[in-house]
């Protein structure tokens, strides 16, 4: 095969890729790294560079989740998502205003915790913000949309958060923003 | 010269593998020096050279980009202290707490495609829509062979005068508590009954009245609506 044909090939795959993640089939978006794989063949991880680069071109960002127990790229979760965060509330999102600043403290309590933390303990900080029955809801719905997972008491950062927060940027900013 | 040149593209190349391998500061690489060296003779460069510059260059790139983990690694385990954050918790109120979530998002691109039969399926379904429930106005009563109309005394000048005799008596008693629906029809018998749950159904139909199925008692009650309309309505007799 010429170098020419196999670079046309290598583009086709990747442009195969990117369509692929794009194409939301389950409840939850992007795919696994297994399906690319199928999709794409058994080397699929060397097109990842290529599908980045196209993905670039649309201003989005290809994140890989990784489960913490189990490192294997096959069983990871491929997501497409914007380069840069959605500030125009129109545009989407699924949590209410009160919602969205509860996660914010959870999140940032949990990742400055080293990785968990009692759920009690978030509810406590939460309270104080919020009336209890309503803390104790909006617990309950982030861990059901995945924004958090509970084990055994202890709340850790979800799925869905590893994907759409930037735990750095949310603690850099909840560090250094002015009250209103 | 070139040679020198050369050996320092090639060492710069492999600093980022070094950096990661010893753990070393990535602040430890004098940056802004490599690069002026780099740009002394980038002008003479060819072929080979250029590819070796390229790939120095790239080294370069990835050792800023260490520096930059570096410094949020460093963050992290500098330990921010949990009362700090407290703090900042109740500082904030939390419409600026949700701002710093938001500004932190970064949403997941995907496209929902809905296949052309669902379509059809939606389309036809929204068409159904169109008649009973979308309007408050009660609509026309169904095509049905005016023999059969007659025999159940169903003509619209009847309808009209019947419907208007039993919403005001409904209302009326609706506005101080709820009915069973089953202990309002069992006061008419027969074709009386049926024509009293089709009145009911039309009154569902115009947001006036709905029926509630309250699972402590297990029965269906009449209630009064809250001018929404009922997009469908089940005559049960």
């Amino acid at each position: 095969m010429s170098e020419d044909s196999e670079s046309e090939e290598l583009k086709e795959k990747a442009r195969k890729g990117l369509v692929y993640l794009l194409m939301q089939r389950h409840s939850h978006p992007g795919c696994k790294g297994w399906e690319l794989k199928r999709i794409l063949g058994r080397n699929y991880q060397k097109l990842i560079p290529l599908i980045e680069a196209k993905a670039d071109e649309l201003g989005l960002v290809l994140r890989v989740v990784t489960d913490e127990d189990d490192q294997d790229i096959d069983r990871a979760r491929f997501v497409l998502v914007s380069k840069y965060p959605v500030l125009d509330r129109e545009v989407g999102g699924w949590l209410r205003m009160e919602e969205a600043a509860s996660l914010a403290i959870a999140l940032s309590t949990i990742y400055t915790k080293g990785g968990s933390e009692s759920k009690e303990a978030i509810l406590e900080i939460l309270k104080e913000k919020l009336p209890a029955w309503r803390s104790e809801q909006i617990i309950s719905k982030l861990i059901r949309l995945g924004y958090i997972e509970e084990d055994s008491g202890y709340l850790k950062v979800g799925w869905r958060s590893k994907i759409e927060i930037d735990l750095n940027e949310l603690l850099t900013a909840i560090l250094t923003k002015r009250p209103d | 010269m070139q040679r020198r040149k050369d050996e320092l593209r090639e060492r710069i190349e492999v600093l980022p593998e070094e950096v990661k391998k010893t753990g070393a500061d990535p602040f430890e690489i004098d940056v802004v020096s490599i690069l002026s060296e780099l740009r002394e003779d980038y002008d003479k460069l060819e072929g080979e050279e250029l590819v070796k510059d390229a790939k120095a260059i790239n080294s370069v790139s990835k050792i800023v980009h260490m520096q930059d983990r570096w410094l949020s690694d460093k963050l992290k385990s500098l330990g921010v202290s949990q009362e700090r954050l407290k703090e900042r918790f109740y500082s904030l109120d939390l419409q600026v707490l949700a701002s710093c979530l938001y500004s932190s998002q970064h949403f997941p691109a995907a496209i929902r495609h809905v296949s052309t039969s669902r379509l059809k399926i939606a389309a036809d379904y929204w068409i159904s829509l169109t008649g009973w429930g979308r309007s408050r106005k009660l609509g026309a009563i169904p095509n049905i062979a005016e023999e059969k109309l007659e025999s159940l005394n169903l003509q619209s000048d009847n309808i009209e005068r019947e419907l208007n005799e039993v919403r005001l008596e409904l209302l009326s008693k609706l506005s101080k508590s709820s009915i069973p629906y089953e202990d309002y029809l069992s006061k008419k018998e027969g074709k009386e009954r049926v024509r009293l749950a089709y009145i009911i159904s039309l009154l569902c139909a115009s947001g006036e009245v709905t029926v509630r199925f309250d699972p402590s008692i297990s029965k269906h009650l009449l209630v009064l609506g809250d001018g929404n309309p009922d997009s469908s309505v089940a005559i049960a007799i």
